[in-house]
C-alpha cells in the first residue's frame, strides 16, 4: 500500500499551505466571475430564499408567543447562528460532498499523485457560488437579534458567539466529511450525503421541539445540536443546557478529528476504479 | 403520442437509479418531520387558532405541501440552462421534435415517478399517523385535479424562466430566484392566510399561490368555492404556458452555443 502523506505539521508547511490556499481561492473566485450576471442574480435569489425563511419565523411570532420555550429574538438568534455556521462551511468547504464523485469517476487518483493533502485539494478546489446571501443575512440577523437580547454589552459573550459560529462550521464539516467518506465502502453513497444535507434543517430550531430520541441523536450521534442550539444557550443566558454549551469547541474539534480519521481510513483502502 | 417516449424514458431512468430514489425519500421525510415538530410546538399554547386555522388544518396544509413538493419540482428550467451551458442544446434543436413539448413530457415522467414513489407513500403515512386529515371523498377528487393544475403552473413557470439562459448563457441564477419566489409566496413555508394583510394581498396576485396554497386550501376545506380556486389555477396555467411559447419564439435567435 502507498504511504499517505501526513497533514502539514510545523509552521513552514503551514505557511506553504496558506499561500497555496490563497492561490486556490483566487482561481475559485475567477471561475465564479466567468458568469458575473448569473453570480449576482443567483446570490440575490439565495438572499431572498433565506429572507423567506427568516420571514416565516417572523410571521409565526405574529401569533405565537414562543417556540420550544424561546421567544422571537432568541429563536432568530439560534437561526442566525446556524445560518452563519452553515454558510461558512458551505462557501469554503462544500466540495467535500463531492468525494463520492471523485471516487466513482477515478479522479481521486489525480489528487493522490500531487504532493498535497488530498482533502485540502478537494476542499480548496472549489469556492461555492450561491450561498453568499445566507452569510450576509445570517450576520445581519445575528447582530440585530443579539442586540435585542442584550448581548452587545458583554464583549466576552460576543467573542464566545464568534468562537461558537466557527465551531459550528466545524461541526457541519465533520458531519459532511464523515457522510461523504462512506464513498470508500459504498459505490453509490449519495443517499448518505443527501441525508446529512437534509438533516441540517433540524439544527435551525431549538431542539426542545423534538422528542427525546431525536434530541439525543442530534446531540451524540449526528451532533447538529452543537452547530447552533447548545452554544447559543450560553450567549442567550437561558435554556437548561448551558453547561453543555461550553463543550461546543471541544465537541467540534473531536467530531472533526474523528471524521478526518474516518476519511484517512477510507483513503487507505482506496484502490482506484481502474479508469 | 410519440412524446410519451420521453416520459417513459424518464420513469425508466428513475427506476434504474435506485440511490436517487432513497435520496429523495429521505429528503422529503426529514423536511416533513421538521415541519411537523415545528408547527406542533407553535401550537403548544392552548387555544391558538391563527386566521381560524386549527393545528389539524395547519399540519394537513403544511405537511401535504412538503410531501407534494418532491413532484412539484422546478427542474424543467434547470434542464434548459444545463443544456445551454453545456452546448447540447444545439443537438436538441436539430431534432424534429418540439422542445417545449419534449421537455414537458420528460418532466411529466419525472413527476409521475416522484408522485407515486415518494409523495404518495409519505402522504399515506401521514394520513395513517393521523397528522393529515382527509376531507370528504368529493373534495379529495377536486384536490387531485388541483394538484394536476399546480403541476402545469410549476412546469410553465420554470420553462419560461429557463429560457432566459438563452440571453444570459447560464440561467441557474434566475432559477434560484424563481425558487425563492415560490418559497416565499406559494404557501409551502407558511400558510398564506397567516401573512399580514398587504403581503397576503400580494401573494394572491402572484401565480405562486396556484402551486401550493390553492390545492391545500381545497384539501383543508378553506377554499371557499372549489370552482373559483380551480379556475384561478387553470387561468395561470394557460397564461404561463402561452408566455413560455412567446418567450421561446423570441429566445431562439439569441442562443449562443457554448463549447462542448
Amino acid at each position: 500500500m502507498r504511504q499517505l502523506e501526513p497533514f502539514p505539521r510545523g509552521p513552514a508547511q503551514l505557511a506553504h499551505y496558506l499561500r497555496l490556499y490563497t492561490v486556490y481561492l483566487r482561481v475559485g473566485w475567477l471561475s465564479l466571475m466567468a458568469y458575473p450576471v448569473d453570480f449576482v442574480v443567483r446570490n440575490l435569489g439565495n438572499l431572498f430564499w433565506n429572507l423567506a425563511s427568516v420571514g416565516a419565523i417572523w410571521v409565526i411570532f405574529t401569533f405565537a408567543e414562543c417556540i420550544g420555550g424561546f421567544d422571537r429574538a432568541q429563536v432568530l438568534f439560534i437561526y442566525a447562528m446556524s445560518m452563519l455556521a452553515r454558510s461558512i462551511w458551505h462557501l469554503l468547504w462544500v466540495n467535500m460532498m463531492s468525494i463520492g464523485f471523485y471516487v466513482q469517476q477515478g479522479t481521486l487518483d489525480r489528487l493522490l499523485v500531487r504532493p498535497l493533502d488530498p482533502l485540502f485539494q478537494v476542499v480548496a478546489g472549489y469556492v461555492d457560488n450561491d450561498d453568499w446571501g445566507e452569510l450576509a443575512l445570517g450576520l445581519v440577523v445575528l447582530v440585530v437579534a443579539g442586540r435585542t437580547v442584550g448581548l452587545g454589552n458583554d464583549p466576552l459573550l460576543v467573542a464566545w458567539t464568534g468562537l461558537a459560529v466557527l465551531s459550528g462550521s466545524l461541526v457541519y464539516a465533520a458531519i459532511h466529511l464523515a457522510a461523504a467518506s462512506t464513498a470508500f465502502w459504498m459505490v453509490q453513497n449519495s443517499a448518505v450525503t443527501r441525508l446529512a444535507w437534509d438533516m441540517d434543517s433540524f439544527s435551525r430550531y431549538p431542539l426542545d421541539i423534538y422528542p427525546v430520541a431525536v434530541r439525543l441523536t442530534l446531540t451524540w450521534v449526528v451532533p447538529f445540536g452543537f452547530a447552533a442550539y447548545y452554544p447559543s444557550q450560553l450567549a442567550l443566558g437561558t435554556g437548561t443546557y448551558r453547561y453543555l454549551a461550553l463543550l461546543t469547541p471541544v465537541v467540534a474539534a473531536a467530531a472533526f478529528a474523528g471524521a478526518y480519521r474516518f476519511w484517512r481510513h477510507g483513503l487507505g483502502r482506496y484502490q482506484g476504479t481502474g479508469t | 403520442m410519440t412524446y410519451l417516449v420521453f416520459a417513459r424514458a424518464a420513469v425508466l431512468r428513475n427506476l434504474t437509479y435506485r440511490a436517487g430514489y432513497w435520496m429523495s425519500l429521505t429528503g422529503t421525510a426529514s423536511m416533513v418531520a421538521v415541519q411537523y415538530y415545528l408547527w406542533s410546538a407553535v401550537y403548544s399554547t392552548a387555544g391558538l387558532a391563527p386566521a381560524g386555522m386549527t393545528l389539524g388544518q395547519t399540519l394537513t396544509y403544511v405537511l401535504t405541501a412538503r410531501a407534494a413538493s418532491t413532484f412539484l419540482s422546478l427542474d424543467a428550467g434547470r434542464g434548459i440552462s444545463r443544456r445551454v451551458r453545456l452546448g447540447t442544446i444545439a443537438a436538441e434543436l436539430a431534432r424534429p421534435v418540439d422542445l417545449q413539448l419534449s421537455l414537458f413530457f420528460e418532466g411529466l415522467g419525472e413527476a409521475t415517478f416522484a408522485l407515486l414513489a415518494v409523495s404518495a407513500p409519505v402522504f399515506a403515512v401521514l394520513v395513517w399517523a393521523g397528522a393529515v386529515v382527509l376531507p370528504s371523498p368529493g373534495a379529495l377528487h377536486w384536490f387531485l385535479l388541483s394538484l394536476l393544475l399546480a403541476y402545469l403552473v410549476t412546469y410553465a413557470l420554470s420553462f419560461a424562466v429557463g429560457l432566459v439562459s438563452f440571453w444570459t448563457g447560464n440561467g441557474m441564477g434566475l432559477a434560484d430566484f424563481l425558487e425563492a419566489g415560490v418559497f416565499l409566496f406559494s404557501g409551502i413555508l407558511v400558510p398564506l392566510d397567516f401573512f399580514p394583510g398587504p403581503v397576503r394581498a400580494l401573494a394572491r396576485a402572484l401565480p405562486f399561490q396556484a402551486i401550493y396554497h390553492l390545492p391545500m386550501s381545497i384539501l383543508t376545506g378553506r377554499a371557499g368555492s372549489f370552482g373559483g380556486a380551480l379556475a384561478m389555477q387553470a387561468g395561470w396555467a394557460v397564461l404561463l404556458i402561452w408566455a413560455g411559447r412567446v418567450v421561446w419564439r423570441r429566445a431562439r435567435p439569441f442562443l449562443v452555443v457554448q463549447g462542448g
